[in-house]
């Protein structure tokens, strides 16, 4: 599964609001 | 998941506001918020895509439920029971269609239902020991 991450949680938030969605946060460490 | 979902990644190490804010304390940590960051649902680790699809649905259940959105948390948890009846969130499922019946019928044997059904269908799950006792 190809995931779409979005840029920021900002623009998740926005993007849940306008569509019904809940934002998924993917914490994570780069190391 | 994108049809659920917004998925957005967060760094724990330039993002310590939000990792502390929301008391992330391990990676991978996936925790579902809605669009004013209430959040609903968790769990740590990686998954199998069943699995992890099946925590979506509960996600999106969970917050029709705490919502007061009966009708539509039932039918998720039906969903997820329908689509992924082996997965390790099918037997809370089954148990909280029980509750959206009871919600929204005041019926307690609907309750009692689900309680025996989840307790029949999953008896070495936790749900199926927790539900045991319904006669």
């Amino acid at each position: 599964m190809a995931i779409a991450w979005f840029p920021t949680v900002e623009a998740a938030q926005e993007a849940a609001r306008a569509t019904g969605r809940l934002v998924l946060l993917q914490f994570h460490s780069p190391h | 998941m994108h049809r659920e979902t917004v998925p957005v990644q967060v760094d724990v190490l330039t993002d310590r506001a939000r990792t502390k804010g929301l008391r992330v304390p391990w990676t991978p940590t996936f925790v579902f918020v809605d669009a004013e960051g209430v959040e609903h649902h968790r769990f740590v680790g990686y998954l199998p895509a069943d699995e992890f699809r099946a925590q979506v649905v509960l996600a999106r259940a969970r917050e029709a439920f705490l919502k007061g959105r009966y009708d539509e948390a039932r039918r998720r948890y039906a969903d997820l029971v329908y689509r992924f009846p082996s997965t390790d969130a099918a037997p809370e499922s089954v148990y909280w269609t029980g509750v959206c019946d009871f919600k929204l019928t005041k019926d307690l044997e609907r309750l009692y239902a689900a309680c025996r059904e989840t307790a029949r269908r999953y008896p070495n799950h936790v749900w199926g020991k927790k539900l045991a006792f319904v006669p």
